[in-house]
């Protein structure tokens, strides 16, 4: 079984997180933003795996730090939790519609972190969906391929609802992580 | 087996229509438009199902409520025959070719009807066949099965290739978000459909 537990405390946020990624389990995901307990539910569940995460934070911290530390912790687990990376199928992609939506990620499990973030103008990063946005999320995502040493293109096709928009990220996010995280040859679907 | 059998009858069309998703066969479909009948075969090929189909409709008016209602009919068995969706993939996504014309398809068996159809074919006619029906089918498709579906046409020239992509990758991209990949799981995170 691929699994590892992380704890990490910094700026203000200390996080307890376990991620098994080989069995599909219930999610309990705590950061303190609901929306973004939200996005990291859909991506656990369509990367069908078992992530568990909570979050203490101190009186002074905001949006940011939260998001960028559980990034940082997320990736870092995802790495150990990878292990040699032996036999894995290393690449993922997934177009991911939801409703007028269509988001595109392309993942390569390289060891070279890269992030690819093209919204073509559709997803205003500033725009709220609760108490998250589209620069949140690309703060997460960036966080995450730098500690994790994976290479991500996230790609808005077209789009214009903005909860939508940043919930179809997170699922293809899962579905092609979950391709690329996957061990042996497999028929593509 | 995942199969479902409608019988619909209006003033304007009398369909019979059956469906299995988990067998293919030999797909008997007169609806009274050869092209049609045609892109439908396709559609049910690269689907990997069984679709027997006869619809009598008032082809003296036009082939609008025919195409119409096979699209209601075909979208009403798909929901029928899909039940509960445990296992399924559930997303499905096709680039398919036919020569210089291609299209890409995306589906998400998803509970809600949203169809977005990204093409000018409405001024081609094939035969009795008129390319305006080709929106309404998948629009009364998508309106009857609740699935989400993202048609584009990328490119192409050939009236017929260009129809042909549009069908064979609805075919291919249905056939991947229906088949069962996890066994009893219900694939969405809200716990239900």
């Amino acid at each position: 079984m691929r699994e590892t537990t992380i704890e990490r405390k910094a700026n203000g946020v200390e996080i307890s997180l376990f991620l098994n990624l080989d069995e599909r389990g219930e999610n309990k995901i705590s950061t303190g933003i609901g929306f973004f307990d939200h996005m990291l539910t859909v991506f656990a569940f369509h990367a069908g795996i078992t992530f568990n995460l909570s979050c203490k934070l101190n009186s002074a911290v905001n949006g940011d730090d939260i998001v960028e530390q559980i990034g940082i912790a997320v990736g870092q687990a995802v790495s150990t939790a990878l292990g040699e990376r032996r036999k894995i199928n290393r690449y993922g992609d997934c177009f991911l519609p939801m409703d007028e939506t269509l988001a595109h990620c392309v993942i390569d499990i390289s060891g070279k972190p890269y992030l690819v973030f093209n919204m073509n103008n559709f997803l205003n990063p500033k725009k709220k969906a609760g108490e998250f946005d589209g620069e949140l999320a690309e703060k997460f995502f960036r966080a995450f391929v730098l500690s994790s040493g994976i290479t991500l293109h996230l790609s808005m096709e077209y789009g214009e609802n903005t909860h939508h928009m940043i919930e179809a990220l997170f699922k293809g996010f899962g579905r092609a992580f979950r391709d690329a995280a996957t061990i042996a040859r497999r028929a593509f679907l | 087996m995942r199969e479902s059998e409608i019988e619909r009858k209006t003033k304007e069309t009398e369909i019979k229509l059956f469906i299995n998703l988990d067998k293919r066969g030999d797909n008997e479909i007169s609806t009274g438009i050869d092209f049609f009948d045609h892109l439908l075969k396709n559609f049910a090929f690269h689907a990997g199902i069984t679709l027997n189909l006869s619809c009598k409709g008032d082809l003296e008016v036009d082939g609008h409520h025919s195409i119409e209602d096979t699209g209601i009919a075909l979208g009403q068995a798909v929901k029928n025959a899909l039940g509960e969706r445990r296992g399924i993939n559930r997303y499905g996504n096709c680039f398919f070719p036919v020569d210089e014309s291609l299209t890409h398809c995306v589906i998400d068996i998803s509970g809600r009807p949203y169809l977005r159809f990204c093409m000018d074919v409405s001024d081609i006619e094939v035969g009795n066949f008129d390319g305006e029906l080709v929106e309404e089918f998948f629009r009364a498709f998508v309106s009857h099965s609740g699935i989400t579906l993202h048609l584009l046409l990328k490119h192409g020239d050939d009236s017929r290739h260009m129809i042909e992509s549009v069908f064979n990758s609805f075919g291919v991209a249905f056939r991947n978000a229906a088949a069962i990949t996890e066994g009893n799981f219900l694939p969405t995170s809200k716990g239900v459909f």
